[in-house]
């Protein structure tokens, strides 16, 4: 059974069935209690489980952070949340000092089992502060899990995933698209990290992206069939661990690749995808890896430059007539 | 353990000849003691211990070629131990050295093997290497080793010529891209190697248009030399790319004749005898003062102006040319320069000059005198702007400033300059200018 809801509404549902299921697991946050959270993500949690289990915080990501640290090192499941993804650099000593490697330091000992959610990237006239994608930030760690699921479906199947996950795990949200729908199955519909997902089957050219550039991409493909070019999407949705035989196989097959991300270029997934695309299928390579990423500045806040700092559809389709060796428009 | 390793002698030096051993595996040898000729593309030259030791392991067999920098042998000090070696390359291995962790054999197993790989490379298929004049994706590449395409037959259509996946796909259908069977030869530029094709793609000519050896009875097949394959490799370059242009002049070598008899009764008791050379190179000198740039160099960026003359002369050699070099020559008396050119030419001819000493020339003179030629013309020694080629004195008629029939002793020199440097007039004057001074020869005084 399949039904349409929101990313919101899947996003809670994912986190309810495991407050069910487990009652080790507790929701950890500023206002995610009796406000029911800055993006209603919690909205109604409170009066069903109560202050134990939905625990409202005081503005201290650091320490907040730090206490789910030494709850799931003591056998609780907590899940963190982030207003935004931004607000956690106040938290990234507990982050990635502790909660990356307390597994590492004690010799597997003791676990981690935490998860830190909350809305990622721009694209909401947030400005600069509070307009950041935090992927390559902390998928360059070993020691934590990263996701950016993008479909309905996959955020609640990634949370349940992420809350039985035995290890910290970064989730991270579409902030911009908590309102979108799509079919989400019922009940327990977990979907395993490290496996991406083909958005969009295809044969001349394969688009990589993750997080609100896969929609993007498919929007992309769209106008690509309309010039005879069939393209696959790929979305990576895990970005650490990492699937690197479904963007090799679609190479193989395609010859072609572009890489989208929302991130800044330097140092950034679409980077890692290059390489490994170069690494793995240059014998199938018909043209360079391209990459489109956000323009290097601080997020704007005005719209018409925060649109331009964004990839947008054109940079997308352009890229791929560059690695078909077709005339850009 | 100290290596002994193949010495950089010079910039441009990549390899050296081991020509011979003089030490034997397992001898003693002393920090000093020669244990090896080399020769490098200029000299041959012994090659001397740095360390103390017993001379452990000869890793390069005698004549073989040797990168800069790469270990040729191994001195082992008191109480070490003879390394494992991964790479194969030498002709002898010590076999008992490794017992102990049986590294010996070991290196031996990986020696054995090695020449083999190479043998079935160069022997095989030709792969990526056939097409490798060709810009072309890595798919193309693929595909065209895999339905045996000759992508000298395929028009690319990406950025800079790339040949990409759809002309070759478009090839494929139209059949236009097989490999000619018969004709394979012709397109392959990676067609098995001769070592004629080696040496002529050194010296930068179309190995097509050079023929088979005849090897018809009377003839013999040799092969040019290290020194001789540079000096070919250098002079091509020069002759294609340096833009020449020549001036000679006629001197009139009576009073320089005459000053050098005088000088020459005056100096034979300190053993000093004055060449027609020694004149002619501090002539040139003295003449650069005014003409600074034909004593230059052509660089990546531009044309360097030298103060000081370093003049380069050209020596004969049995099996080639070396050109030592007298550095500030226009500071120098001519006893000093007669001097320093005869010691330079003995070594030169000895082999025993070191790379300092030939190298970093600022114009170079190149006498034929002594082999009674009229005149000649020699091509620029790169990157020096101009050469002069002095030719031999001959008596012949000439007018005095009466009108009168006189002999006269008469000397031509002929000057070649780049183009690019120096023009016409730069030449021409520079050569009156020399001419001038060996008529007068007191100037060579001041």
């Amino acid at each position: 059974m399949a039904e349409t809801k929101t990313y919101r509404e899947a996003l809670r549902e994912a986190m309810v069935h495991e407050l069910d299921n487990d009652e080790s697991v507790i929701l950890m946050g500023e206002d995610i209690g009796v406000y029911g959270g800055t993006h209603l993500i919690t909205d109604g949690l409170y009066d069903e489980y109560g202050p134990k289990r939905i625990m409202d915080v005081p503005i201290s990501e650091n320490g907040f952070t730090g206490a789910a640290i030494g709850m799931a090192m003591m056998g609780m499941r907590p899940v963190v949340e982030m207003m935004t993804w931004n607000f956690s650099f106040l938290a990234a000593d507990q982050i990635i000092q502790n909660a990356a490697k307390v597994r590492y330091f004690s010799g597997g000992q003791v676990e981690v089992p935490l998860v830190i959610r909350g809305p990622n990237g721009g694209g909401v006239q947030l400005s600069a502060q509070h307009t950041h994608s935090l992927e390559s930030f902390y998928g360059h760690f070993p020691g934590l899990k990263v996701v950016a699921p993008v479909t309905p479906n996959d955020v609640k199947g990634m949370m349940i995933t992420a809350i039985r996950d035995p290890n910290p795990v970064i989730f991270l949200e579409a902030g911009a698209l908590y309102g979108t729908k799509g079919e989400v199955e019922d009940g327990d519909n977990a979907v395993p990290f490290g496996k991406a997902r083909i958005a969009r089957e295809g044969s001349d050219v394969t688009l990589i992206a993750y997080g609100r550039q896969v929609n993007l991409c498919l929007r992309a493909a769209d106008t690509l069939s309309e010039e005879g070019f069939e393209a696959e999407v790929i979305d990576l949705r895990s970005l650490r661990p990492f699937d690197e035989d479904t963007i090799v196989e679609s190479v193989e097959k395609t010859h072609r690749a572009v890489a989208v991300q929302e991130q800044w270029r330097w140092f950034g997934v679409a980077s890692e995808v290059a390489a490994i695309i170069q690494d793995r299928a240059f014998d199938s390579l018909d043209a360079p890896v391209e990459r489109v990423s956000g323009a290097e500045v601080p997020g704007p806040y005005a719209r018409n430059l925060e649109l331009l700092a964004f990839p947008s559809e054109k940079q997308v389709t352009n890229a791929a007539r560059r690695v078909l060796y077709e005339e850009e428009k | 353990m100290p290596e002994v390793i193949m010495p950089k002698m010079g910039d441009a030096m990549e390899e050296g000849t081991l020509l011979k051993w003089l030490k034997s595996e397992g001898d003693d040898v002393s920090e000093g003691d020669a244990i090896a000729e080399i020769e490098t593309d200029k000299v041959t030259m012994e090659l001397e211990a740095e360390d103390e030791g017993t001379l452990a392991q000869l890793i390069a067999g005698e004549g073989q070629e040797v990168p800069v920098g790469e270990a040729i042998a191994f001195i082992q000090g008191e109480g070490e131990d003879v390394p494992e070696r991964s790479e194969g390359g030498g002709e002898e291995e010590a076999e008992e050295g490794g017992e102990e962790d049986g590294g010996g054999a070991q290196a031996t197993a990986t020696e054995t093997e090695a020449p083999e790989e190479e043998t079935e490379e160069a022997d095989g298929q030709p792969d990526g290497r056939a097409d490798g004049h060709f810009r072309a994706s890595p798919i193309v590449r693929r595909l065209a080793n895999e339905n045996d395409l000759d992508l000298s037959k395929v028009d690319g259509s990406g950025p800079a010529g790339r040949i990409v996946e759809r002309d070759v796909r478009a090839a494929m259908e139209s059949g236009t891209a097989q490999r000619d069977e018969d004709g394979a030869q012709e397109d392959d530029v990676a067609a098995p190697e001769q070592p004629q094709q080696v040496q002529a793609e050194m010296q930068g000519f179309q190995p097509a248009r050079l023929p088979e050896p005849t090897e018809e009875p009377g003839t013999q097949l040799v092969e040019p030399t290290r020194m001789m394959q540079v000096i070919g490799e250098r002079m091509t370059e020069a002759k294609q790319h340096v833009p020449h242009f020549y001036a000679t002049v006629e001197v009139r070598m009576d009073a320089a004749m005459a000053l050098r008899k005088q000088l020459n009764a005056q100096l034979e008791d300190e053993g000093i005898k004055l060449s027609v050379n020694d004149f002619v190179m501090k002539a040139c000198a003295v003449a650069l003062r005014s003409y600074p740039n034909l004593n230059a160099l052509y660089t990546t960026r531009g044309v360097e102006l030298h103060e000081k003359v370093d003049m380069a002369m050209a020596v004969a050699l049995d099996q080639g040319l070396i050109t030592p070099v007298i550095r500030d020559i226009g500071s120098k008396g001519l006893a000093a320069i007669s001097g320093e050119s005869k010691d330079l030419a003995t070594r030169a001819r000895d082999g025993k000059l070191q790379p300092d000493e030939y190298q970093g020339g600022t114009i170079t003179v190149s006498n034929m005198g002594m082999f009674g030629i009229e005149s000649f013309t020699a091509i620029i020694n790169p990157p020096q702007a101009a050469i002069i080629a002095v030719s031999s004195i001959a008596k012949r008629p000439d007018y005095d400033e009466n009108g009168e029939v006189v002999p006269a002793s008469m000397m031509k020199l002929t000057l070649s300059a780049d183009h690019r440097i120096a023009n016409g007039r730069d030449g021409a004057m520079y050569m009156a200018e020399v001419q001038k001074t060996l008529e007068n020869p007191v100037l060579l005084m001041v």
